[in-house]
């Protein structure tokens, strides 16, 4: 009869373990260990300790795939103010530390070519520029003889 | 049915914890005391086990704190009860409750 009820428990317990492997460790060890309380404490104070009462506690308590919903739920407060994750970076320190460092030393040659490549646009902007500048004057130098031809053939016309 | 329970389990959502709260502003409740309370005030009677991620979230939170204490008979009791947090919470909710109540009432002609 003990065995029989025990067995119903742990039956229990283990569905409820199964079911909360989606939930954090710390959590889903806390739920399981939260309901054997309750079932421990139930079965005390129910006054025969038969295999009934223990069906009625288990019962009460319902479908352990839906106590694990609930819990899914209630994760998402706790997930704004989640502290540990603060303890488990010191583990990926350094390669954390690495990937950032790599990641600045990328985008920092990014910026050194995109300044160089400014610059150098702009000193191609800049030199042809100079250039009709240059070419200005000596286009009417160049149409100067130009005209002097076409002054020379109206004149010899 | 499924419509039914949804809805049930909605409205529940944001007024559970402070029904747990209210609880624990009467008087201090170990574990089983609480749920069987909650769950039978609200109708939950085969859903006990549900409220115990609630507990949890609400010790995480600070609203609810746990203490031991020995038991006459049988093994030792774990005790909630409500912090100076949990106080706030409550007294805040209260206020908040009865002004959407009335808000509902009116739109749904449901005040008396």
């Amino acid at each position: 009869m003990m065995t029989e009820t025990d067995h119903l428990i742990a039956v229990y317990l283990a569905r409820v373990d199964q079911a909360a492997i989606r939930l954090p460790a710390a959590r889903r060890e806390e739920l399981v260990n939260d309901l054997r309380e309750h079932i421990e404490i139930a079965r005390s104070e129910s006054e025969v300790d038969s295999e009934a009462s223990i069906r009625t506690i288990l019962d009460r308590l319902g479908d352990p795939e839906s106590i694990v919903a609930a819990a899914d739920t209630q994760t998402d407060l706790p997930r704004v103010t989640v502290p540990p994750p603060v303890a488990a970076p010191p583990g990926r320190n350094p390669k954390t530390v690495w990937i950032i460092a790599g990641a600045l030393a990328v985008a920092g040659v990014v910026v050194l070519f995109c300044l160089f490549a400014a610059f150098a646009m702009n000193t191609e902007i800049s030199e042809p520029a100079p250039g009709p500048a240059m070419t200005a004057p000596a286009e009417p130098a160049v149409e100067l003889p130009a005209q002097e031809p076409t002054t020379t053939a109206p004149s010899g016309s | 049915m499924s419509d039914e329970a949804a809805l049930t389990t909605a409205l529940r959502r944001g007024t559970i914890e402070y029904c747990v709260l209210a609880l624990l502003d009467k008087r201090e409740l170990y574990g089983v005391e609480l749920v069987q309370q909650l769950s039978a005030g609200l109708g939950m009677t085969t859903s006990e086990g549900t409220m115990y991620p609630l507990l949890s979230r609400l010790r995480r939170n600070g609203r609810i704190a746990t203490t031991w204490r020995e038991a006459p008979a049988g093994p030792p009791r774990r005790y909630y009860t409500l912090t100076p947090d949990g106080e706030a919470a409550l007294t805040h909710f209260r206020t908040e409750w009865v002004t959407f109540r009335g808000g509902v009432d009116r739109i749904l002609g449901t005040e008396k």
